[in-house]
C-alpha cells in the first residue's frame, strides 16, 4: 500500500515537558514507518544540544531567563530542523522532530520554515501530555538517568537535577491551541485519550491508530519456529509437511520450556498464543496448548512466505530450473517475488495487522510459526534494519524472547535441544546496546 | 483476525442532536462488522417510537416539559434496550443502539441496566458533533424529509418541524463528559476533530481507526474484472494466464468508457492486482486515461492451492470430496494450500479502508472472488451470499454512495462494438415494518 501514499513528504513534530515519552514516541513511530518501507528519520533536538554545547549542563542550563543558553539551545533547535528539512529533500520521505517545542512561538516558527521549505509538505503535531506523577518518575528512571547528561552523577542527584530541568520548562509551558492552525494529535495517559485536530491522509490516519495502541507495559513476546519438519530434513522449500521424529521431540520439549515459563493457571489464561494454518506449526502448537490447557488461535496471516512455482524444490533443484530466477533472489532476497509467490516485502506487508496486534496486547505473547514470518516479526520489534530481515538468524528448536525496554529490545534466546531438552541461554541487553551504540562519533546519530 | 475480537459481547451507543449523522454512522459501523464476521444489528430508537406513539409526532411530542411524552419516549428507550440485549444474548456479537441519548441522565440510565441484566458486556459510546449549519440542512434535506414522520407534508413544513425538534433536544443536551467514566469517541464536524477516550479491546481500537476514515463526500466507486483470460475460456481456475483478443478489446472499451465517465478528470485512484490480466487490463485503461494504477498483491485472485490450473470438472474428478465440501459452504471452505472466501475478506479490508478514505473517484480492476467480497460490502449483502453474487466479464458496477445505501448502475460493454447497455438499480427497498428500517 505504500507505494499509494508516497506522494508528500511527511515531517512529524513532537510537544511535551521532558519525561512525557516524546522520544519513546518518536522512536517507536521511526520503527514502524522504515518498518514499512517509508525513508524515515528522527532528529533529535537533546542530542544536537548534546553534540555542541556538551553533556555537563545541570538545570540552570534549561532557565528560560538565562539568555546566552538560550541562544544556543535555539541553535541547535535550528540546525535540527535545517538537517531534518536536507533529508527530506533528499529522498527522505518522513522525517521526526523530537523536542520539547513547548512556547507557540516556536511551533510557529518550525511549521513555517516547514512549509517554505516544500511545496507541498504534510506537518502533524504530536503533544504528549501526563500529569501522573508516578509514570513520570518512572519514565525518569528508566531513561534519564542512563542520559549522558547525566553519567558523572549519582542517580538521586540525576533524579533532582532533572525534575529541576522540568521546572525550568513548566515556567514557559503552553499547550497547542486551535488557533495556531496546526493539525495534532495530543495523547494523555499513555495513549488512552487522544485528541485529534485536522488529521488527514492514509499515513497520518496510521499514526493515530498506531500512538492508540501503544503503551509502555513490559510484556514478553516469545518467538519460535515449528519443530524442525520432513521439508526441513529434505532441504525442500515450501509444503505442507508434517514435523520429522526431531520435530515432535522439539514439541514436547518446548511445552515444558512454556510450562515453566508461565508458573500459574492465571499467567497461562492471559496469553495471547497465536500460530499459523501449516501442519507443522499447528501440531507444534498442539503439543504445547495441550501442556498449557490454552487454545491457539490459527491464523493464515501466519503462514510461511509462499513460494509460488517452487514449492516442494530445493534450493539446488530451483538453481537448475529458474537459474535466472536463482540469481535475482540472491542479489535481491528482499524484493524477490518468487512467480506465483511473495517476496519478503509482501510477507511485510501482510503481517502488519500481527504487529499492531502485538503492539497493542499488554498480556504476553506466544507465537509458534515459520522462519521467514519470524523474520518480519524479529526485525520489527529488535530494530533491524529492512535489508537484513532475509538474512536474519532464525534457526529451529530455539525460542527467542524479546522484552521491549525503553527505546530498544531486550533478547533472550534459549536453544532447546530435541532430544535431551538440553537448554542453553544468551542473552543480550539494553545496556550493552546504548554503551556500544554511545562509542559513537556523535551524539546527533544516537 | 476476527477470532480476537470475539472474546466479548459489545454494545455501541450513539450520542447526538438529531441531524448529526449518527444513523449513518450506525449503519456503516453496523456494514463493516458484519462484513468482518461479527453478528450485528441497528436498533433505531425512533423506529420504536414511531412503531409504538405512531408517526403524528410534531415538535411538541420532544418538548422536555411534556410529562407523558417523556414517558412514552422513555419506555421506548427501554424497550429497544431490551430488545438489544436479548439479540446479544442469542445470536449477537455487537448491538448499536441509535438514538440521541443526548443526557447524562439517560446514558447512566443506559449503562446501570446493561450492568444489571448483562454486565458481561463491553460499552462503548460515538458521539457525532455537528455545528455546521450548511451541513445539518443538508442532511434534514436527505434523510428526514423522506422519513415517515412526515408523510403528508410539504418540505418546508416537515423542515420547520424537524428544526423545531433540534431545538427541543439542544435544551437539555449534554455532551459526553470525561467524569462520566465510559469509554467513548466523539467526532466532530465530520472528522475535523476527533476525541479518544478509554478505548479497550481489539474491536473498539478496529472501530476507531474505521471511523477515523469516514467522510461524506460523495465520490463514486467503479469495479471491473480484468478482461477475458485464457483461463477463462478453457474454464480453469488459477493460474496467471494472459487477456484473449476479446479480453485485450474490452480493456480499450473500458479504457474509451472511463475516458468518457470522468470527462478529464485525472484526480481518480486506480487499484489493481499483480496478476498478468488485470495488470494488462489496466495497462491499456492508464494509457487512454493518462493516470498510473497502484498494483497491490491483496487484490490477487483467491488462491486455489492445489487445484490451481484445473477445470471444475477436473476438481470433481480428481478430489472429489473437496468439490462437495465446497458446494455446500462455499463461504468457508479453504481450498488445500490455497484460501477460502474468508481468507479473502481478511485479505482485502485494507483495500476498503483505502476506498472509504478516498475523496476521489476509485476504479478497482480485480477478479471475480476479490470483488464479490468488496461489492457485498458496499452494497451491504449478506456475507454468506457473497460467494455467489453475479460479477460477469466486461461488465463495470459504478456504485455511488448515497444517505444509508449505495446507488448501483451497471454497464455492459460489448468487447467487439464498444456498445454500452446500462442497467440502474431501483434503490428504494420496501420495508416490512419500521423496525427494520
Amino acid at each position: 500500500m505504500q507505494e499509494c501514499n508516497r506522494s508528500q513528504k511527511i515531517a512529524i513534530c513532537t510537544v511535551g515537558l521532558p519525561a512525557r515519552g516524546k522520544t519513546y514516541i518518536s522512536r517507536k513511530l521511526n520503527r514502524y514507518f522504515n518498518w514499512l518501507g517509508y525513508k524515515s528519520r528522527v532528529f533529535i533536538n537533546g542530542n544536537y544540544r548534546r553534540e555542541i554545547c556538551g553533556t555537563e549542563c545541570n538545570s540552570l542550563f534549561f532557565d528560560p531567563n538565562n539568555e546566552e543558553a538560550q541562544k544556543a539551545r535555539s541553535d541547535c533547535a535550528k540546525m535540527a530542523l535545517q538537517d531534518l528539512i536536507q533529508f527530506l529533500k533528499n529522498g527522505g520521505d518522513i522525517g521526526i522532530l523530537d523536542g520539547t517545542n513547548i512556547t507557540k512561538e516556536r511551533r510557529h516558527q518550525i511549521e513555517s520554515d516547514l512549509k517554505s521549505s516544500f511545496n507541498g509538505i504534510q506537518t502533524l503535531w504530536i503533544e504528549s501530555i501526563c500529569n501522573d506523577s508516578k509514570v513520570i518518575q518512572n519514565n525518569i528512571r528508566l531513561t534519564k538517568i542512563n542520559n549522558p547528561d547525566y553519567c558523572n552523577m549519582d542517580s538521586e542527584q540525576a533524579t533532582i537535577d532533572f525534575l529541576n530541568r522540568i521546572k525550568m520548562y513548566e515556567q514557559i509551558y503552553k499547550t497547542i491551541t486551535d488557533d495556531e492552525d496546526l493539525s495534532y494529535i495530543k495523547t494523555m495517559n499513555v495513549g488512552a485519550d487522544i485528541i485529534v485536530h485536522q488529521v488527514y491522509g492514509f499515513l497520518l490516519s496510521k499514526v493515530v491508530s498506531f500512538i492508540m495502541n501503544l503503551h509502555t507495559y513490559p510484556r514478553p513476546i516469545y518467538l519460535s519456529r515449528h519443530g524442525e519438519s520432513q521439508y526441513n530434513v529434505d532441504d525442500r522449500v515450501g509444503g505442507d509437511s508434517d514435523l520429522s521424529e526431531l520435530g515432535e521431540m522439539y514439541a514436547d520439549k518446548l511445552a515444558d520450556f512454556f510450562n515453566q515459563e508461565f508458573p500459574t493457571k492465571e499467567i497461562k489464561n492471559e496469553i495471547i498464543f497465536l500460530t499459523s494454518t501449516m501442519r507443522r506449526a499447528i501440531h507444534t502448537s498442539d503439543v504445547v496448548a495441550q501442556k498449557l490447557e490454552i487454545q491457539p488461535l490459527q491464523l493464515k496471516t501466519l503462514d510461511e512466505i509462499n513460494v509460488g512455482i517452487c514449492d516442494g524444490m530445493t534450493y539446488t533443484e530451483i538453481a537448475q530450473k529458474f537459474p535466472n530466477d536463482f540469481q535475482e533472489r540472491k542479489i535481491n532476497k528482499l524484493g524477490y517475488r518468487y512467480p506465483r509467490g511473495e517476496s519478503y516485502l509482501d510477507l511485510i506487508s501482510r503481517i502488519e495487522p500481527v504487529i499492531f496486534e502485538i503492539e497493542r496486547s499488554r498480556q504476553p505473547v506466544m507465537i509458534i510459526a515459520h522462519q521467514a514470518i519470524l523474520r518480519c516479526l524479529y526485525a520489527y520489534f529488535h530494530q533491524n534494519e529492512i535489508p537484513e530481515v532475509p538474512t536474519l538468524d532464525i534457526p529451529l528448536h530455539c525460542v527467542i524472547k524479546l522484552t521491549p525496554a525503553a527505546y530498544f529490545c531486550d533478547e533472550k534466546r534459549v536453544m532447546i535441544n530435541p532430544q535431551t531438552g538440553e537448554i542453553s541461554i544468551k542473552e543480550e541487553y539494553v545496556q550493552e546496546f546504548i554503551r556500544s551504540k554511545s562509542k559513537q562519533k556523535s551524539f546527533i546519530d544516537l | 483476525m476476527q477470532e480476537l475480537g470475539k472474546q466479548q459481547k459489545m454494545v455501541i451507543g450513539m450520542v447526538g442532536l438529531p441531524a448529526r449523522g449518527k444513523t449513518y454512522i450506525s449503519r456503516k459501523i453496523c456494514r463493516y462488522l458484519n462484513w468482518m464476521g461479527f453478528k450485528s444489528k441497528v436498533f433505531n430508537i425512533g423506529n420504536y417510537r414511531r412503531q409504538i406513539c405512531g408517526t403524528d409526532c410534531n415538535s411538541n411530542f420532544f418538548d422536555p416539559g411534556n410529562k407523558d411524552a417523556s414517558k412514552a419516549r422513555d419506555e421506548c428507550a427501554l424497550l429497544a434496550l431490551n430488545d438489544m440485549i436479548n439479540y446479544l444474548r442469542n445470536e449477537g456479537d455487537v448491538s448499536l443502539y441509535d438514538g440521541t441519548n443526548t443526557t447524562k441522565q439517560r446514558r447512566k440510565l443506559i449503562m446501570e441496566t446493561l450492568q444489571q441484566k448483562f454486565s458481561e458486556v463491553q460499552v462503548f459510546w460515538v458521539e457525532s458533533i455537528c455545528n455546521d449549519e450548511d451541513v445539518i440542512l443538508r442532511n434534514i434535506q436527505l434523510t428526514k424529509l423522506n422519513n415517515p414522520d412526515y408523510i403528508g407534508k410539504s418540505s418546508e413544513e416537515a423542515t420547520q418541524d424537524f428544526q423545531q425538534r433540534i431545538e427541543q433536544y439542544t435544551k437539555v443536551y449534554e455532551p459526553i463528559d470525561m467524569d462520566e467514566n465510559i469509554s467513548f469517541i466523539k467526532i466532530i464536524d465530520i472528522g475535523n476533530d476527533i476525541m479518544i477516550y478509554n478505548i479497550q479491546g481489539f474491536l473498539q481500537s478496529k472501530l476507531v481507526s474505521y471511523l477515523m476514515n469516514l467522510h461524506i463526500y460523495p465520490r463514486p466507486i467503479y469495479l471491473s474484472r480484468h478482461g477475458e483470460s485464457q483461463y477463462n475460456v478453457l474454464h480453469k481456475v488459477g493460474g496467471d494466464s494472459d487477456l484473449t483478443q476479446t479480453g485485450l478489446m474490452y480493456a480499450k472499451q473500458l479504457g474509451k468508457y472511463f475516458v468518457q465517465e470522468l470527462e478529464g478528470n485525472r484526480n481518480i485512484k486506480m487499484f489493481t492486482s499483480t496478476m498478468q490480466r488485470a495488470l494488462h487490463t489496466s495497462n491499456e485503461v492508464c494509457e487512454l486515461l493518462g493516470v498510473e494504477y497502484y498494483s497491490l498483491k491483496a487484490l490477487d485472485e483467491i488462491n486455489p492451492g492445489i487445484c490451481d490450473g484445473l477445470t471444475y470438472q477436473q476438481i470433481a474428478d480428481k478430489f472429489p470430496q473437496d468439490y462437495e465440501e465446497r458446494k455446500m459452504n462455499k463461504l468457508t471452505y479453504r481450498y488445500p494450500r490455497g484460501e477460502s472466501y474468508l481468507d479473502v475478506i481478511s485479505r482485502v479490508e485494507q483495500i476498503i479502508f483505502e476506498i472509504e478514505r478516498s475523496r476521489l473517484p476509485v476504479i478497482v480492476i480485480a477478479h471475480q472472488a476479490i470483488l464479490r467480497c468488496l461489492y457485498a460490502y458496499f452494497h451491504e449483502h449478506e456475507v454468506p451470499e457473497i460467494p455467489k453474487l453475479n460479477i460477469p466479464l466486461h461488465q463495470v458496477i459504478k456504485l455511488v454512495p448515497a444517505a444509508y445505501y449505495c446507488k448501483e448502475t451497471r454497464i455492459k460493454i460489448d468487447p467487439m462494438t464498444g456498445n454500452w447497455e446500462i442497467q440502474d438499480e431501483a434503490t428504494i427497498k420496501k420495508v416490512k415494518s419500521f423496525l427494520d428500517l
